[in-house]
């Protein structure tokens, strides 16, 4: 059944809804917190992935969270889904350390960059161009960035990435705006319709 | 604030720079999902047992606290039956006292007209069978 060794409740699966599986993780059940952990791992790893654009920083930071998150889980409001509250920690533990350490530049490229199949011509310009993102989106100050990671890559809304960077969500649609902005700017050339007002 | 007509500018999306970023932005590295999900397992571990722990001391806790409301219950219950049973016990010695008493006696007892012609009637008996009680007639 469980291997939480203690039964506190009853037993759980990947099946079982979130509210069930964090009254269990508050009474200890480790399977719950299993389930948990497999359904959210893979965001959290890319979320804190692209807020330090460090593998191993962004591993060391989901470790960190999942370990925050059971020590506050009994602040976890179990009727609310616990994807929003546990990727709010992981973006705070995330931003903390970007903050604490200095950040190492080096960053080791993807080995998915470029799939199969694709022509060398298809491939060089792909490689171009994901520099020249690479390299815009590196020119944004960091929150700005984070925002753009948050919002066009992992599709949060602005007010979901607001409240993960802790900031005001008006703040966070300003930022979003001058990004963009500036984007655009650098971007431009690659743009099909290039040059676009953006008032 | 969300309301606020700049607000809604800000938030309008660039379709075309979000296309561009997503198709060309750097994808994230793959990650041994499997070894950083063993890692955190091992490392909650210490901590759900903590959490077990609590909830069964939390189980005792409450019978503990059931147990303390309930001692003084019963042991109220306990004197209160002890002194319902004294006085049950008083009330057959008085009768018992009564019995051995002249039936003559107290018959002119709950005849008088006076109130308390039984009473005096027990303690004359009292006195009778070896009591040192002053019996003064009225």
């Amino acid at each position: 059944m469980t291997s939480a060794g203690f039964s506190t409740g009853p037993p759980v699966d990947d099946t079982t809804d979130e509210p069930g599986l964090v009254v269990q993780v508050q009474q200890g059940n480790s399977e719950a917190y299993a389930v948990l952990v497999r359904r959210h791992l893979p965001r959290a790893q890319r979320i804190a992935w692209r807020l330090l654009r460090h593998r191993e920083d962004a591993e060391d930071v989901v470790q960190d969270a999942f370990l925050r998150a059971l020590e506050r889980i009994d602040q976890c409001d179990p009727t609310r889904s616990f994807g929003p509250w546990f990727f709010r920690i992981v973006a705070t533990t995330a931003i903390n350390r970007h903050r604490s350490a200095k950040r190492r530049e080096t960053e080791e490229l993807s080995d998915t960059d470029v799939s199969e199949g694709v022509s060398p011509m298809d491939a060089a310009v792909h490689g171009v161009l994901r520099d020249e993102v690479d390299a815009a989106l590196r020119t944004l100050p960091p929150i700005q960035r984070q925002l753009i990671e948050l919002v066009t890559f992992e599709e949060f809304t602005p007010t979901e990435a607001a409240g993960m960077l802790e900031i005001p969500a008006g703040t966070a649609r300003w930022h979003l705006h001058e990004a963009r902005k500036a984007l655009r700017t650098q971007l431009q050339s690659w743009l099909s319709d290039g040059g676009e007002d953006d008032a | 604030m969300t309301d606020n007509p700049m607000d809604r500018a800000t938030d309008r999306p660039d379709l075309a720079l979000d296309a561009l970023l997503r198709q060309h932005g750097r994808p994230v590295p793959g990650a041994a999902l499997g070894n950083l999900e063993s890692r955190i397992l091992a490392q909650a571990a210490f901590p759900l047992a903590a959490r077990r722990r609590a909830a069964r001391l939390g189980v005792a806790d409450t019978l503990a606290a059931w147990v303390r409301v309930a001692l003084p219950l019963a042991a109220a219950a306990a004197i209160v039956a002890v002194l319902f049973l004294s006085r049950i016990d008083t009330s057959a010695l008085a009768d018992a006292e009564l019995r051995d008493s002249d039936p003559g006696a107290l018959l002119s007892a709950l005849e008088s007209d006076d109130g308390s012609g039984l009473a005096h009637h027990v303690i004359a008996s009292d006195a009778v069978s070896g009591g040192a009680v002053d019996l003064e007639p009225r």
